[in-house]
């Protein structure tokens, strides 16, 4: 049976961290990769089309270089290595659990907030202040979205936990207390 | 009349009062696989083995496997609606069940919701459908019996309260009816019965519910269906949500039996879950814990101590065999699971003798001990008695001349097996299934044509009630057979006085 792609991920992204963590190079290495997870991101074809037969080895070479340009020792170290094992597939996924260590170790938080209306300068500072306390982190990073449909409040999650404090889910609540 | 809108504003005032302005929070994971009734999830970090969990279109789900990277969940309603993407929830709890009196007489699904349209079921109390079985302490040996009505059972494999006793057989040899006809003569016996049917056809079900309800035997029965038109975990999980509404009853104190019918199918079920769910395989592709599936449910039938309430659980698992092979994996594995088992001969079933009970390989391993005296004395020959006249009868088919004393074996051999049968959801009270069996045994049957000995059993009874009640009360109170010869006169009495119809058959062929 192959490996599922979060056990490829796992093992590729924690040798990364080790190694950069040794280095003193973990700063500069994430920012690489999160520039890196951009450029896949933004070209969704990219990954498959370096696993695929479709270009020759050397048409995908240059594309490889093109990714490695500028980068440290250890992120082209990378690209060329798991280039080489044809795991080019599985790069977001190496990124996205380098993120999550490297999130561990520096207490970073990514939440997901979902508002009614778009957050203003006062009201974001707040909110982080709220949920450094709560989840104990040093730093909180806001993916925001706005969404009208849940009149107001809001919805954070973070770490795999839903805080809802939505006008709509208390409408709902009180609905289903008056129903009852 | 008219509405009072002070009263309902003043109603709702109060409700409002108890409105605690929280904000929830929730464990979350996201779906990354659906399909055959399973789902993975991403997250769902803390989740327990076994927890409730919901999807946000409200279908639950229940955690299974518990992994490194992600949760495998069984869908219990339809996966259709379920996406990869969609968030899932923990609900904290442990699947459970409605239980208590409120569900008597009704017919639920295995989450407890009422199929009979006859509306919500009224009961705040609920039981988790996995529970640890009584341990020793808590436990006693069996002592009462649990009385079917069926005279080969109650005679050569007699079932007591708190006992597993397996039935197992082909397909349409009568396996439902024996487990039915049990439930019907439960009538007025104090015990309450729960049939859990897996898999089984919706016109099936229904027919058993007809039943049920016309002998009225529903009043005290409750009915868990998961029909073959719902998906595997429900098929799954159906035993143990029997159990957990058959154990609220025992262990406040009362008797109750639980027919599972039946297991193949749950194991067929199981099987299903666990192949989606990618465990191993092992023998006939069941997964390695098939065992430990069926030995933990029917470790919960139990007889309580006194110190627990006294009550009991008596189990009837039913297994579907193929072609009579009881070596089979299933088989075998509930046969050592089970304390015996009522085998069913597709064979005789055909050739008429039903219930199709083979006396041969039928066994009960604990129920001797709660049989009453009078039964185990008018009873204690019949095993062998239909073990030498079978194999005597496979001889006599040659037809050569045969001494008396063969004869006389025969002829009682074809009298017993022929007292035996009974029809369908016609159960007898113990005390006349001991008349009668002490007619057999005291030769009053000997010289009864083979074709009117129902009839004399029938008569027999009619007359016993008619003219010797008290012989009856004394059986059924005593649990012993009358002193003295009175009941050996009771039944002379009757013989002397039966009409044989064969000898009127041939008067008038005669007159023809």
């Amino acid at each position: 049976m192959s490996l599922d792609l979060q056990t490829v991920a796992n093992r590729y992204a924690r040798a990364l961290f080790e190694l950069a963590d040794q280095q003193g190079e973990l700063e500069q290495v994430h920012q690489e990769l999160m520039s890196l997870r951009e450029i896949f991101q933004a070209n969704p074809r990219l990954a498959t089309l370096l696993t695929s037969i479709k270009l020759s080895l050397s048409q995908k070479e240059s594309l490889v270089q093109a990714l490695q340009q500028g980068a440290s020792q250890l992120t082209t170290n990378l690209i060329q290595m798991v280039f080489d094992y044809g795991r080019m597939n599985a790069m977001v996924a190496i990124i996205d659990e380098f993120e999550r260590r490297y999130d561990q170790q520096n207490k970073r938080v990514h939440a997901d907030v979902v508002t009614a209306v778009q957050l203003d300068e006062p009201r974001r500072a707040q909110l982080k202040q709220n949920l450094l306390t709560r989840y104990g982190a040093k730093e909180i990073v806001l993916h925001e979205t706005v969404d009208e449909s849940i009149l107001g409040g809001v919805i954070v999650t973070a770490q795999h936990k839903t805080l809802d404090g939505s006008l709509k889910s208390k409408i709902e609540q009180i609905r289903r207390l008056l129903v009852k | 009349m008219s509405i009072k809108t002070e009263e309902i504003s003043s109603l709702i005032k109060k409700q409002l009062a108890n409105y605690q302005d929280d904000i929830s929070v929730q464990e979350t994971g996201t779906v990354t696989y659906v399909g055959d009734g399973v789902a993975r999830a991403d997250g769902l970090e803390n989740a327990m083995a076994g927890e409730l969990l919901e999807f946000s279109n409200g279908v639950f789900g229940m955690a299974q496997n518990l992994e490194s990277n992600d949760v495998g969940i069984v869908i219990l309603g339809d996966f259709t609606g379920i996406r990869e993407g969609d968030s899932v929830k923990r609900t904290g709890r442990i699947m459970e069940v409605p239980v208590g009196d409120a569900l008597l007489g009704r017919v639920v699904d295995p989450l407890g919701r009422p199929l009979d349209g006859l509306g919500e079921i009224a009961t705040d109390k609920t039981r988790p459908i996995e529970k640890k079985a009584p341990g020793v302490m808590q436990r006693k040996s069996v002592s009462v019996p649990l009385e079917t009505g069926i005279k080969v059972i109650d005679a050569l494999v007699p079932i007591g309260r708190g006992q597993r006793e397996l039935i197992i057989g082909d397909r349409k040899t009568g396996k439902t009816s024996i487990a039915i006809d049990t439930i019907i003569h439960q009538k007025d016996q104090n015990v309450i019965c729960v049939y859990v049917a897996i898999g089984q056809k919706e016109s099936t079900v229904r027919t058993q519910v007809e039943t049920l309800r016309r002998y009225g035997a529903l009043d005290y029965t409750i009915v868990v269906s998961a029909s073959a038109s719902n998906p595997a975990p429900l098929l799954y999980i159906a035993p143990y949500a029997g159990a957990a509404m058959g154990e609220e009853f025992m262990y406040n104190g009362q008797d109750v039996l639980i027919v599972y019918d039946d297991l193949s199918k749950q194991a067929d079920a199981y099987r299903e879950l666990s192949l989606i769910l990618r465990r191993p395989p092992g023998r006939e592709a069941y997964p390695g814990d098939i065992f430990y599936t069926h030995s933990r449910l029917l470790e919960r039938a139990a007889r309580l101590s006194d110190d627990m309430g006294g009550g009991s659980m008596t189990a009837l698992p039913i297994i579907q065999t193929q072609a009579g092979d009881v070596s089979a994996y299933i088989p075998t594995n509930v046969i050592s699971i089970t304390d015996g088992q009522i085998f069913l001969n597709a064979d005789s079933f055909y050739a008429g003798q039903r219930p199709a009970i083979d006396a041969g390989t039928s066994v009960s391993r604990v129920g001797g001990d709660a049989q009453i005296k009078a039964m185990k004395k008018v009873s204690g020959t019949l095993r062998l008695d239909i073990a030498s006249y079978n194999e005597l009868a496979s001889f006599a088919q040659f037809g050569s001349d045969l001494d008396a004393a063969t004869q006389a074996k025969l002829a009682r051999g074809e009298r017993t097996v022929e007292v035996l049968k009974q029809g369908l959801h016609a159960g007898q009270p113990i005390e006349q299934q001991v008349v009668t069996l002490f007619a057999l045994g005291h030769s009053f049957l000997d010289k009864v044509p083979v074709e009117d000995v129902l009839r004399f059993e029938e008569e027999l009874a009619a007359f016993m009630h008619a003219n010797h009640q008290d012989l009856y009360d004394g059986i059924k109170a005593s649990g012993k057979l009358p002193e003295g010869d009175a009941l050996e006169k009771a039944v002379a009495e009757f013989a002397a006085g039966f009409q044989v119809t064969k000898k009127a058959n041939n008067q008038t062929e005669a007159n023809d």
